[in-house]
């Protein structure tokens, strides 16, 4: 038999039942991007792995070589978990969102360590998050993910023009960017310049918690619901946890 | 080789049950095959007989034949406790261990965003209106000790928030006949968590 190969630390993005007592794993590495491993017996003793399989959790992973297709797990053992013992509904909402997204950008045998530490700074924020501020705390996640994905639109020039957007923006009608006052098109909804700012903040400075909580209130919900979409463009398969998040933020 | 027809429909079937593979199908479907021909009657009779003959019990959500599972409709069950599972298999886990003579409720799976679950998709509703009916002292939340399980619970809690139950949750930390050394720490950081004191000064 050969020996079990060490893949480094991965963050545990997805955990399924598989028959009886197995379980199919999907780790995202930074080295080798998205892997899916069998634990086997995971679900039936706690021999080998312990309670080192948590959903959310950066975990040291050896892999070794099963009967069937995917490779199998030898031996984890956690670095940190994120959600602990007494998570709420709401963050398990957005952990999981987070998760999806992760999912929906990373590959097979494709390091993407940007897109490994954005996921461990949005785990990080959805174990600190509490009931009333789930709404921006989402947008930060959208807003960063974009960035990290090379989607985001310029947040400091407008898209026609070339402008300084230094008196807010508006959404172009047609694209992905903004437009100053003078470009501006109809009766768009206007992004005032503290809604700006705090983007602006967030793409620079990447999922800070204490920016994502300060964002004003006033005027966020058309910045929120155009970056959604703009998200929702970019991945293939709509996600299930949006759903669950729509519903947790419609009573947040 | 190619199997008859017959062979090969039945392995496929059975290949969909849980923890069995396509060999495994294929050799349980032979092994029915050399039993005597009222065995595989008889078998067939029972899976057809599987759906009309059992539904769930409308009081706890178990699998019953009649309106009221048969932990539900015994006596001389304790009413004044009632533990909420994830499933069937958790329910008969807890029957299996002896020390509980209380009710149950099934809630049919945990919170799941990832797999699309969500509280509706629970019998969360008719577990609050139960409680609300039922008066129980105490609600005891068995979903298992895992992030899911533990959201569950926690959403749970906020449901019940203002209603006159002692509500608890069942301990976690160190299984019997394990060496410490070989926890995890958050099992052992679970274990500590829940210590219970044996003499106060």
């Amino acid at each position: 038999m050969s020996s079990p190969t060490s893949l480094g630390s991965c963050l545990c993005v997805r955990v399924q039942p598989l028959g009886d007592a197995d379980l199919i794993v999907t780790l995202l590495s930074a080295e080798l991007g998205r892997v899916d491993a069998v634990a086997k017996s995971a679900r039936s003793s706690r021999k080998r792995f312990g309670g080192s399989l948590r959903l959310f959790s950066e975990l040291d992973v050896n892999l070794g070589h099963g009967r069937g297709r995917l490779p199998v797990l030898a031996t984890t053992s956690e670095r940190r978990a994120w959600l602990g013992d007494s998570v709420g509904y709401d963050q398990l909402c957005l952990a999981s969102y987070a998760a999806e997204l992760a999912l929906c950008a990373s590959q097979p045998e494709h390091a993407d360590v940007p897109l490994y530490l954005w996921l461990c700074d949005a785990w990080s924020l959805a174990a600190g998050s509490v009931q009333g501020v789930l709404r921006p705390l989402r947008l930060a996640i959208d807003v960063t993910w974009l960035r990290v994905m090379g989607l985001l639109p310029d947040l400091e020039a407008c898209v026609r023009c070339g402008a300084h957007l230094d008196e807010g923006a508006v959404w172009a009608h047609a694209g992905q960017g903004l437009l100053c006052r003078n470009c501006a098109e109809g009766s768009a909804q206007r992004i005032g310049l503290d809604v700006l700012l705090g983007l602006r903040a967030l793409s620079a400075r990447g999922l800070d918690a204490e920016v994502a909580r300060h964002l004003p209130s006033a005027g966020l919900r058309s910045v929120e619901e155009r970056v959604a979409q703009l998200v929702a463009q970019a991945v293939s398969t709509p996600l299930r946890s949006a759903v669950a998040l729509r519903a947790a933020l419609a009573n947040d | 080789m190619q199997l008859p027809q017959a062979i090969e429909r039945l392995s496929s079937l059975l290949a969909r049950l849980p923890g069995v593979g396509e060999r495994s199908a294929q050799r349980l479907a032979l092994h029915i095959l050399k039993q005597e021909p009222a065995y595989a009657e008889a078998l067939s009779g029972a899976l057809a007989g599987l759906h009309s003959g059992v539904r769930f019990c409308e009081r706890c959500h178990h699998r019953a034949t009649a309106n009221l599972c048969g932990i539900c409709s015994n006596p001389h069950r304790d009413a004044s406790l009632l533990c909420v599972v994830e499933d069937v298999p958790d329910l008969l886990a807890l029957e299996r261990s002896g020390e509980y003579q209380g009710l149950y409720h099934v809630l049919h799976g945990v919170l799941s965003p990832l797999r699309g679950v969500g509280p509706r998709d629970l019998t969360l509703e008719a577990l609050v209106r139960r409680i609300d009916a039922e008066a129980p002292a105490e609600v005891i939340l068995a979903t298992s000790i895992s992030v899911e399980g533990e959201a569950t619970a926690s959403y749970i809690q906020s449901l019940l928030r203002n209603r006159p139950v002692l509500l608890t949750r069942i301990a976690s930390g160190v299984p019997q006949g394990t060496d410490l050394e070989y926890l995890d720490q958050g099992t052992l950081g679970r274990a500590l968590r829940a210590r219970h004191s044996l003499l106060r000064p």
